[in-house]
């Protein structure tokens, strides 16, 4: 657990970057310090390892008082992880994950082996050991920054907004994978973003921060899109506020009702809707097939296929179910199980009605 | 005259030391002691000072007037310093103007040398060192283990830049009664025997240039492979996806090329 | 990594103490040689005084004298008086008219053989501007003029940092020598001087006695090297110049083999183009010299550069 009691910085100009901050970062879960520039969420959690001294306030780390043992210890029994990663050049990748056991003294051999495992555990082949940062890309690097951080296995883990310099793409399989990670290691981490969707998606709670360092709102994500405590929470937090809302509500049961198909390489039936759905040999939907466009009789090939509907699983949230519909070229949203199997297809009036069902179900 | 160049040289008689005349093998000798003195007190001073003030970032005024000494006139200070110095010293020996020498060879050598380790260390990416703090390493460590490391080739750099311009300029000895291949260009100069002059100015740069090359090797072999970029397989190109299936496959392929 | 750099450090620590080692060693080898007291001894002087004939060579034909070993030191200039007089060589050549010499008590050893040619001030002028006048005040100047005073002359501009103009006027003073009168009346005459200083305080001599005597006298101090100087001389933009017997004749006829004053003299005469001639040439002469500190030549019993050819 993380406790921030009373913490200030301030600095000799009088600039006050955090005021008084009164903050508990539960053990176990991930708190997103979110807000923009200026509010203090840096250095709030630069303050947590002492990268940046309190002017005044204590901050706990359990019942342990950050400010009594020299930094270099406290910090070594935290893990931190930076926007560009910051990975030592000079050494090898096994050996910068290495880097905090090292410093601790533990056996060489038995660092490196440990650093292997993390290395994996990332989601990097291990021939990545023995090269060095130079030779990977940036959301490879990353990996490694989050797997040296936990080379020491340290209850606590400091994340400066560790994925906002790679490509959108990396990122979401990045913001993937740490999710895997913590369900599977359970660290006390504090992460810093200005990305309102990236500190919904990863927080357990979410503390929005005001220009000036003060506390704006700390809840669970669903909470604070849902009842922004005030005008700026409300503004920082954005528009479609109540759409990104239905990413948290389960659709439970989806209602569909079969879809005709044709599978890839067969031919074209003749008759039927203007849209047809194609699927591959294990019944996955491929894309569809716009009937119009296709001589009688054609043979199913990929360059036919429309590929623009994004596809929801059964059991999944409300907003991928719409969204499934909406962005279907036939209106029609595909619905599939977790094996990827088709399932069905439903309609946006008919995930609507769920929505206001659930609304209703709130209100009432 | 390049005829009479390369007689000079390869005459045995110029490679041999008299009790009157001294030899260019002992020349040599010389020549290189006077240099190794002097870049071995430049490190000395230089290298820690360079250290210090690219790590804490404080009194980079000493900078500046280290880079402003590169600008003074070697023999007119040898000179001063031979008529202050050489008087305290008695008897058959050479310190009285070996001493000056040094002391010139070493302004020469200190700029370049305490620059370029401070502009090593200060060029050491904020995140690497931000990084390594945030590890839990002391003052210390992030300046030996992190900084040093990464600052090598800046050093190197300077280093060997330094080693150049001692190589070159010890050649002033040769003003002040020492030895060293400066002998034959300035006695070559004032008996006009200009094959002994010219063979002086070769072999100062035959020495700078074995010189600079037998540093070369160690830098190759102290630096790190992952700050030079001189790693085996170049994967940079490939940032394709991360997934684990796709790197296995960018290995197999490459293994196969 | 680490390992490395020590190994490093170690290699170039036994190179430096290596290196420095064997260096060093070769500045004290002296070999006893012939046992002459010369081959005892450490020379010092300027590189070209190592193959020049009247240099180390000269001193072998003409008195048999071989040093043990040659250290270049500079051309008769602070670095040769600094070894000779702190011990790093035993012998040097200074220019016999160093005002060093007299302040550290130098002995200069006699040349009775003169391996040095002579070099005695004469003052070369225009055959047309030598009237009877004029030739009485310069020959009068020349009469007073030794190597002893002209080196004092000299250590007063050096040392003191007194003007050649005022030195010279100091001269002309203390001998008498600027009394005024006629006897130069209705010549102009242009007076040079070479840019070092004993030449600039001779020129300052021949111009203010003239002046003295009534002669309008035009001053082109510091001109420069012989070359130069030496055309303006011959074609007469330049009509008195104070020159040295020795080199002067060297440099227009050099096969000339005079060395003794008298012979370098006549030969000069025989040499100068017939716009020119030599005046009287005083005793006074600013040539190389074999100069050794009190204390060895009292030690070795020097008084000639013959003595240093014997056993000692």
């Amino acid at each position: 657990m993380i406790r921030f009691d009373q913490a200030t910085k301030r600095y000799p100009d009088g600039t006050v970057a955090v005021d008084t901050l009164e903050l508990e970062a539960p053990s176990g879960k991930i708190t997103v310090l979110v807000g923009p520039s200026g509010c203090g969420k840096t250095t709030s959690l630069r303050m947590i390892n002492r990268m940046i001294e309190p002017t005044s306030g204590t901050i706990w780390l359990d019942d342990t008082d950050t400010a009594s043992m020299p930094a270099h210890e406290l910090r070594r029994q935290i893990g931190y992880v930076i926007q560009h990663a910051g990975l030592f050049p000079h050494r090898t990748i096994v050996d910068n994950i290495a880097t905090v056991p090292f410093l601790l003294g533990t056996d060489k051999k038995k660092a490196r082996a440990r650093a292997m495992e993390l290395l994996e555990r990332v989601g990097l082949d291990p021939a990545f050991a023995k090269r060095y940062p130079a030779q990977l890309s940036g959301g490879q690097q990353q990996r490694v920054g989050v797997a040296r951080a936990l080379a020491a296995d340290p209850p606590v883990m400091l994340m400066d907004e560790p994925f906002s310099a790679v490509d959108p793409v990396v990122r979401d399989q990045l913001q993937d994978e740490f999710l895997r990670l913590q369900g599977e290691l359970g660290k006390t981490i504090v992460f810093v973003t200005h990305d309102i969707d990236e500190a919904i998606k990863l927080g357990d709670q979410v503390a929005v921060l005001r220009v000036g360092g003060h506390l704006a709102q700390l809840a669970a994500p669903a909470e604070l899109l849902s009842r922004p405590v005030d005008a700026f929470v409300a503004g920082f937090v954005g528009r479609d506020r109540g759409y990104r809302a239905l990413g948290f509500s389960s659709a439970g049961t989806i209602p569909t009702r079969d879809e005709p198909t044709v599978a890839m390489g067969e031919s074209l039936p003749t008759g039927g809707d203007e849209w047809l759905l194609a699927v591959d040999g294990s019944g996955a939907p491929q894309g569809w097939l716009h009937l119009t466009d296709e001589p009688h009789g054609a043979v199913v090939e990929d360059p036919m296929l429309y590929r623009g509907g994004t596809l929801a699983t059964q059991g999944g949230t409300l907003r991928s179910a719409l969204d499934a519909c909406l962005s279907s070229p036939s209106g029609r949203g595909v619905v599939i199980d977790e094996s990827g199997r088709l399932v069905g297809s439903t309609t946006a009036r008919e995930v609507l009605a769920l929505i206001e069902a659930q609304v209703e179900g709130a209100v009432t | 005259m390049i005829g009479d160049v390369f007689n000079w040289l390869t005459d045995p008689s110029h490679w041999t030391s008299t009790a009157f005349d001294t030899g260019i093998w002992d020349q040599l000798l010389a020549h290189i002691g006077f240099t190794l003195i002097a870049l071995a007190i430049s490190l000395v001073i230089a290298l820690p000072l360079g250290l210090w003030i690219g790590h804490t970032g404080k009194a980079t005024w000493i900078i500046s007037v280290a880079n402003a000494a590169r600008a003074l006139p070697t023999v007119g200070v040898l000179v001063l310093l031979v008529v202050i110095i050489a008087p305290h010293f008695y008897g058959r020996t050479n310190n009285g103007y070996l001493i000056p020498t040094e002391i010139v060879l070493v302004l020469l050598a200190v700029p370049p040398i305490l620059s370029n380790t401070y502009a090593g260390v200060q060029n050491v990416e904020p995140s690497v060192r931000d990084a390594a703090f945030g590890m839990g390493m002391t003052g210390p460590q992030v300046l030996f283990r992190v900084e040093l490391p990464n600052s090598l080739p800046l050093i190197f750099s300077g280093f060997r830049s330094a080693t150049l311009q001692v190589i070159a300029t010890a050649t002033i000895a040769a003003y002040v009664t020492l030895g060293g291949l400066g002998r034959f260009i300035y006695d070559g100069l004032a008996q006009q025997d200009y094959p002994q002059m010219i063979s002086g100015g070769l072999l100062v740069a035959a020495l700078a240039l074995i010189a600079d090359l037998l540093l070369a090797l160690v830098q190759r072999y102290t630096v790190s492979r992952g700050i030079t970029g001189r790693t085996r397989r170049q994967d940079r190109g490939s940032r394709g996806p991360d997934s684990r299936t796709a790197v296995l496959t960018e290995e197999l392929v490459s293994e196969a090329t | 990594m680490k390992t490395k750099l020590v190994a490093l450090a170690a290699v170039a620590t036994a190179l430096t103490m290596g290196v420095s080692g064997c260096g060093s060693s070769s500045s004290s080898s002296g070999s006893k040689g012939d046992g002459t007291i010369a081959s005892q001894m450490i020379f010092g002087g300027p590189p070209e005084f190592k193959t020049r004939p009247d240099g180390i060579p000269g001193l072998k034909k003409n008195y048999d004298v071989s040093f043990g070993k040659y250290t270049v030191t500079d051309v008769g200039g602070p670095v040769t008086v600094n070894a000779l007089k702190r011990g790093q060589v035993d012998a040097a050549d200074l220019f016999t008219t160093d005002p060093s010499i007299a302040a550290n008590d130098f002995v200069i050893l006699e040349d009775p053989k003169s391996n040095f040619a002579a070099q005695n001030v004469v003052p070369i002028i225009t055959k047309s501007k030598a009237t009877d006048g004029v030739k009485q005040v310069i020959n009068g100047i020349q009469g007073k003029l030794t190597t002893e005073v002209l080196g004092g002359l000299l250590g007063k501009v050096v040392n003191d940092k007194a003007d050649p103009a005022d030195v010279a006027k100091g001269f002309l003073s203390d001998n008498g020598l600027d009394t005024t009168g006629t006897a130069a009346k209705g010549q102009s005459l242009t007076v040079g001087s070479a840019n070092f200083p004993e030449n600039v305080i001779l020129g300052e001599i021949y111009a203010q006695a003239l002046e003295a005597q009534g002669a309008t006298i035009s001053k082109k101090m510091n001109i420069g090297a012989r070359p130069k100087y030496w055309e303006s001389l011959k074609q007469g933009s330049i009509d008195l110049f104070p020159e040295y017997t020795g080199s002067i004749l060297v440099y227009i006829d050099k096969n000339s083999t005079a060395t003794s004053p008298d012979d370098v003299y006549a030969a000069l005469g025989k040499a100068l183009p017939s716009n020119l001639v030599a005046l009287d040439q005083a005793d006074a002469q600013d040539s190389d010299a074999i100069v050794v500190t009190k204390e060895t030549a009292d030690k070795f019993k020097l008084k000639t550069i013959a003595d240093l050819a014997k056993k000692g």
